[in-house]
């Protein structure tokens, strides 16, 4: 009895270790990937644009209207 | 890969508060809740007034989301800092770790009760079906998808603000920079609050022209 | 332990510091101003001053009217999550693990300490029922505040791998309005338990010696003491009244943020409330393992109220001996204290003539 009770404690404090420390928070995270569920891509079936690579050539010509230098010659 | 980014230009926003209004109206953000506020530093002191419209910026290492207990925040692949209000239990941790005021609560009421967090989603929304009802009523609309950039840059009538690809912000920003104070320099600061004269050597605040 | 409190304080002294540091602007304002409109004639759109001013928290205009809203940057916010992320929670985490260890390995040297002589059958009142109310208002409310805290601190790397997302939020949101609620009810029992409990901890000479040799603890040697020992004294004082002002007050700041606190105050108040709540848990560690494991009778005594007079004699002889000649009397329910309270048990009040 007094057994179970010390290795179910210690048991218990090795699993605290887990807590220490903090996790990794890095820009490399999963493209794409929520917590919990994972976000659905502007891209890809039935959205207005096919791919990825479709997507950003808008995005960045869009962007790229933001400079009126070229705007206005 | 395309990095999402905000730059405001110091030298040219005007504290119109058009960016508040356009994010405001486009999201249907509740009241009390801002997700992108205009500051102006030395208010009304000649030659040290700038105004910032700030946000989210979207940060590589968000402190928000190493904070958020419920491990809620996520990255998109173009590196925008999103977050599932389903997850959110309303701690305040994000709003003590941003340096930007960025995450807004709907309250801030006794015993700790602020409801689900909400802020700046570079119009991305959040991980529900993209311009779904519960998206919508979540995050507001996801502008990201439909091909536009975010509301608040698109509306900006001197373009202090830009939003987008940093590629492309940096060289939108280097051609400004580049020639600015010359003669196509039509927008910002200086033209609306005065030029400075170039032949001024001596630093004294009673020589800074007004614009006649 | 007094080491852990050493570097507890050293660091949280570090981190005010550092917070006070963060706080203002290198330059005072005026001269950062001044700096800036001299740039704007010698080097035309070269604002760095103003950005050094806007680094320092400064509150500026907005046309919002939220607290802070004027204020741009406020960097603060990247020491607190340092110091929360990684030195609080990796010694706090720690120490709670060591002592978890300590006291499993101090049962496994000592077991539960018995009575060494045979209980005599006469009891003696040890605690009115609004003593043990009080008492236990406090230990069950502090309890969840414990385990609510913990789930909220440590959670996210203990709990989601294992029951993922969705339940760890669930069981967060619990966790957080618990420990919301039941906050200011522990503060109050706190407060009612200190009142009452206070007469008998008033610290005496005796006291010393108890605590030079740790209560008889290590080399089994007899103390006397009275009502309450050093040790339990020390808690009294050190725990629930120290202790419970430090977290209480700090957690108070953190609960009520309709006061419209500043985010440099929050992130303090939550670096005290960690640093108070560890210890707290450290103490309340080991003042439940000797009120339930390690020392029989201890658990009976808060349950029904009262003792044997063996048990009394043996680990509060002054307090026996001041039962026995009258100078504190046997039953204190029944004589006036708080009329009609420890009456549920029989108390069969014995040897007293």
């Amino acid at each position: 009895m007094k057994k179970l009770l010390i290795s179910l404690v210690s048991l218990a404090a090795l699993a605290t270790f887990a807590g220490c420390g903090e996790q990794p928070q890095t820009i490399t995270a999963k493209p794409g990937t929520s917590a919990a569920k994972p976000d659905d891509l502007p891209y890809g079936e039935g959205k207005l644009y096919a791919d990825r690579n479709a997507w950003q050539l808008q995005l960045r010509a869009r962007a790229d209207t933001q400079n009126e230098y070229k705007r206005f010659n | 890969m395309a990095r999402m980014k905000f730059i405001c230009d110091a030298e040219r926003c005007i504290e119109c508060n058009g960016c508040v209004t356009a994010c405001k109206n486009e999201h249907d953000v509740p009241w009390g809740v801002n997700r992108r506020r205009v500051v102006t530093l030395n208010d009304g002191i000649v030659g040290a007034e700038r105004s910032i419209s700030v946000a989210c910026m979207h940060c590589s290492d968000a402190p928000c989301q190493a904070v958020c207990p419920v491990n809620c925040f996520y990255k998109t692949e173009d590196g925008v800092v999103l977050h599932d209000k389903d997850l959110c239990i309303g701690c305040g941790y994000c709003f003590y770790a941003c340096p930007f005021g960025a995450p807004q609560f709907p309250q801030a009421g006794a015993f700790g009760l602020r409801g689900k967090m909400d802020k700046c989603t570079f119009c991305a929304g959040g991980p529900e079906k993209d311009g779904s009802k519960a998206e919508i009523e979540k995050y507001g609309r996801n502008r990201l998808s439909e091909g536009k950039l975010p509301a608040c840059a698109e509306m900006c009538s001197t373009k202090a603000l830009l939003a987008g690809d940093g590629d492309v912000l940096s060289d939108i920003y280097r051609e400004r920079v580049m020639r600015r104070g010359r003669g196509g320099d039509l927008w910002g600061h200086a033209t609306a609050y005065g030029r400075p004269d170039t032949k001024a050597t001596a630093p004294a605040v009673q020589s800074i022209p007004q614009k006649s | 332990m007094k080491h852990l409190i050493a570097c507890l304080s050293a660091l949280l002294l570090a981190c005010a510091v550092n917070a006070q540091q963060s706080s203002g602007p290198a330059l005072p304002k005026d001269e950062l101003i001044k700096q800036q409109q001299q740039r704007v004639v010698t080097q035309p759109y070269n604002n760095a001053p103003f950005w050094k001013e806007a680094r320092g928290a400064v509150e500026g205009y907005a046309s919002i009217p939220a607290p802070e809203a004027g204020v741009l940057i406020q960097d603060g916010g990247q020491n607190w999550r340092a110091l929360r992320n990684g030195t609080f929670s990796i010694i706090g985490g720690w120490a709670l693990v060591a002592m978890m260890l300590l006291i499993g390995g101090f049962y496994a040297w000592k077991g539960t300490i018995q009575l060494h002589e045979a209980p005599t059958g006469r009891l003696i009142e040890r605690f009115t029922l609004l003593e043990r109310m009080a008492h236990w208002a406090t230990a069950i409310s502090f309890s969840v505040l414990a385990i609510s805290g913990l789930i909220l601190a440590f959670g996210k790397a203990l709990l989601i791998p294992v029951i993922s997302f969705t339940l760890f939020s669930w069981l967060a949101i619990i966790a957080k309005n618990l420990h919301n609620f039941l906050g200011p009810l522990f503060i109050i029992s706190c407060i009612v338990t200190f009142c009452v409990f206070l007469r008998d901890n008033w610290p005496k000479a005796v006291d010393f010696k108890w605590l030079v040799s740790f209560g008889g603890l290590i080399n089994g040697k007899h103390v006397p003491s009275e009502k309450f020992n050093a040790g339990e004294k020390l808690w009294f004082w050190g725990g629930l009244m120290l202790l419970g002002i430090v977290v209480g007050a700090s957690g108070l700041v953190l609960n009520f943020p309709n006061f419209g606190q500043t985010r440099a105050t929050m992130q303090l108040a939550n670096l005290v409330h960690l640093t108070g709540a560890v210890m707290f848990m450290l103490g309340a560690m080991g003042h439940i393992y000797m009120g339930t494991l390690g020392m029989a009778g201890a658990l009976d005594a808060m349950k029904t109220g009262v003792v044997d007079e063996a048990w009394a004699k043996e680990h509060h002889e002054l307090w026996y001996d001041d039962v026995k000649s009258g100078k504190v009397p046997a039953n204190r329910s029944e004589n006036g204290g708080n009329a009609g309270a420890g009456t549920q048990q029989p108390v069969a009040v014995g040897g007293n003539n």
